[in-house]
């Protein structure tokens, strides 16, 4: 047999594995077993088999693949099912980046337009949180599997370090500007020598 | 016309198939042969092979795995203890069924003729 005759045989059997869906998976392996043992059998049984077989022939001669039953949508489901874990990765993935930067983004802007970034922190900083969020359950959506353990805890820990952290990172910003203003008060305001009223 | 046949062969095709393996092992290739014999009861692989896995799974028959010329291993079929008497109970009903048909059409002929 040729490396042709058996590439013929094994798309035959692709198209009626593809065609057998419906059946279920081990049925399904069986049949495509069985024509395979089938199809060799008629190859063997052919008379003079020291000449060359037309196995293209002998497929025609088979019933067609589409006999074998209706194309089910077992394989446009998971092809749709891949390319949904594909958009919600990248999905996952938008989210996570704007999650990152989006805090940082809006301290700028609030430092550049008022001067501070107490307030705007106050906002970015758990929109980022929730962004997160977000961007974690996507990532776990898009997965193949199912998330296991492993990674339902490690996400818990990574989530409780950043409700620890965060706030703590608030207290020292809006700590840090109020230490600078009564720094500020303190150098106008020369240390050792008493506030001197007005003299007149 | 041709739908009546198509359910009727279905049924009738899983007697024939337990009937063949009734008498000795064999593989899914020589049954289409045997069948083949007889120009009613000639069946195609599509449909031969769900019922041979259909009954294999409800227990009736068994597989033995043997060696083959080329190609995959020869995998032979045969009756359990439980295909056997689900065989045996099918032609019993089958014969009864024969029976009584013919007896009907008898009896509505011999009314016709009236």
């Amino acid at each position: 047999m040729t490396e042709q005759d058996k590439k013929s045989i094994r798309e035959y059997l692709d198209q009626v594995r593809r065609h057998s869906g419906n059946r279920g998976p081990a049925e399904q392996q069986e049949l495509v077993r069985a024509l395979e043992e089938h199809i060799h059998e008629i190859i063997n049984a052919k008379p003079g088999s020291q000449e060359p077989v037309d196995v293209k022939a002998i497929l025609l001669e088979m019933d067609p693949p589409e006999s074998f039953g209706t194309p089910t949508d077992q394989e446009d489901s998971e092809r749709s099912g891949e390319f949904r874990r594909m958009s919600l990765g990248k999905l996952s993935l938008v989210v996570l980046i704007t999650a990152v930067t989006t805090p940082f983004l809006l301290m700028a802007i609030g430092q550049l337009v008022r001067g501070t970034i107490g307030s705007i922190a106050t906002v970015g900083i758990p929109l980022g949180i929730v962004l997160l969020v977000v961007a974690l359950s996507l990532g776990i959506a898009a997965r193949k599997e199912r998330a296991g353990k492993a990674t339902i805890i490690a996400s818990a820990i990574i989530l409780a370090s950043l409700a620890v952290f965060v706030p703590v990172n608030m207290v020292f910003w809006t700590g840090g500007e109020e230490t600078g203003e009564s720094m500020q008060i303190i150098e106008s305001e020369p240390a050792g020598e008493p506030a001197q009223p007005p003299t007149e | 016309m041709q739908e009546w046949t198509r359910q009727f062969r279905k049924g009738l095709l899983e007697l024939c198939v337990l009937n063949v393996l009734g008498t000795s092992e064999s593989y899914g290739y020589e049954i289409v042969r045997n069948l083949e014999q007889y120009d009613e009861l000639a069946v195609s692989e599509s449909t031969l092979y769900p019922i041979l896995s259909r009954l294999r799974k409800d227990g009736f028959l068994k597989v033995r795995v043997g060696p083959s010329q080329s190609g995959p291993p020869r995998r032979y079929f045969s009756l359990t203890n439980l295909g056997k008497t689900y065989t045996e109970g099918l032609n019993q009903y089958w014969d009864d069924l024969t029976r009584a048909v013919n007896r009907l059409r008898r009896s509505i002929g011999k009314e016709i003729q009236k």
